[in-house]
């Protein structure tokens, strides 16, 4: 683990390159799925290294894919991950090399 | 009248096992795309989905079309006239172009990365629009192929210059290989020995496109590990 306070993916994505959208979708699932399955957004804004708009895009895909679920109460909202995120993360690897491959990279 | 292809006696039957095993081989990137699909969600692979299976169609169709011209002259079939014959033949040939154009635009589209529908069917609208009004319409969807296939190549030599990743290679050299049998064809209403060669560099390509499949399953296998 990182120490705390420092982004979780800076030293191993971003240090060199620009990520694809498949990595940072793969970023923030696993930093809901480390804390145990359940994150409050500036967590997510913090740990995968985002502006506030681009992971407010990326939250609304990642749910409308149903890769995540959103709880929301009176003074907070927090984020799981579901069984439809697990299976990419499972499958992250096998998704990115088809993708890299076929050129489908963004 | 339009002359379409020449094919040598000896190859009828060839040509449409070979066109058979290209539509298997397409058929088989498109499932494997469907199912990186289907956990991924992605619509850019939605695209090559669509692409692969429209290719995987389109060969389907002409084989279909040569089987047809095969059996008719083989058996010498009875009161089918030959304007019929012309026009059953034309029809699948037409189609089979056209479903071959509309999955290399569905590639384009795909390798374009954009989200406008909009550009999908310009392209495509484009492409039929030209090959409907031309007089030569087989010679000219072979030439509208022969440009799309060329930008696909363009496209991919320029991800494996990003990162020379040995899979886009194998991708590189199978579309290389459908260029050539691209060019090719063209001369197949002249030279018979081009719709022969054409075929023989169409199924390198697809083999080549086969190994591609296993390497991308191989590498993703191994990075899992």
């Amino acid at each position: 683990m990182p120490p705390s306070g420092m982004p979780l993916f800076k030293s191993k994505n971003m240090a060199n390159k620009k990520r694809t959208r498949l990595e940072i979708i793969k970023d923030i699932l696993e930093v809901i799925k480390m804390k145990s399955g359940r994150i409050k957004p500036t967590h997510i804004l913090y740990k995968s290294n985002l502006s506030h708009g681009m992971m407010e895009e990326y939250l609304t895909e990642l749910k409308q894919k149903q890769f995540i679920k959103e709880q929301k109460t009176a003074t907070s909202r927090t984020y799981h991950i579901t069984e439809k995120g697990i299976k990419y993360l499972t499958e992250y690897q096998s998704i990115a090399q088809f993708t890299s491959t076929f050129g489908l990279n963004e | 009248m339009e002359m379409y292809y020449r094919v040598p006696t000896w190859f009828f039957g060839f040509d449409i096992g070979m066109e058979i095993l290209y539509a298997c081989i397409a058929a088989l990137i498109a499932y494997q795309a469907y199912k990186v699909y289907k956990i991924s969600e992605e619509q850019t692979i939605k695209h090559l989905t669509v692409a692969f299976g429209l290719i995987s169609l389109s060969y389907i169709i002409w084989a279909g079309v040569n089987s047809f011209i095969f059996n008719t002259v083989a058996n010498a079939v009875e009161g089918m006239c030959i304007g019929c014959l012309r026009d059953i033949a034309q029809g699948g040939l037409y189609l089979y172009t056209g479903l071959f154009i509309a999955g290399l635009v569905s590639l384009v589209y795909a390798t374009l990365n954009i989200k406008k529908p909009g550009v999908y069917y310009l392209l495509l609208g484009l492409a039929l629009t030209i090959m409907t009004i031309s007089i030569q319409k087989f010679a000219t969807s072979r030439v509208v192929a022969l440009f799309f296939i060329t930008y696909i190549l363009y496209h991919y030599v320029g991800c494996y210059k990003n990162t020379h990743n040995p899979c886009t290679k194998t991708l590189i050299i199978a579309f290389t290989l459908l260029l050539i049998s691209s060019i090719d064809f063209l001369f197949s209403p002249r030279y018979y020995e081009a719709y022969v060669i054409g075929h023989i560099f169409e199924l390198g390509a697809y083999a080549t496109f086969w190994y591609a499949l296993i390497q991308i399953k191989k590498h993703g296998k191994q990075k899992k590990n």
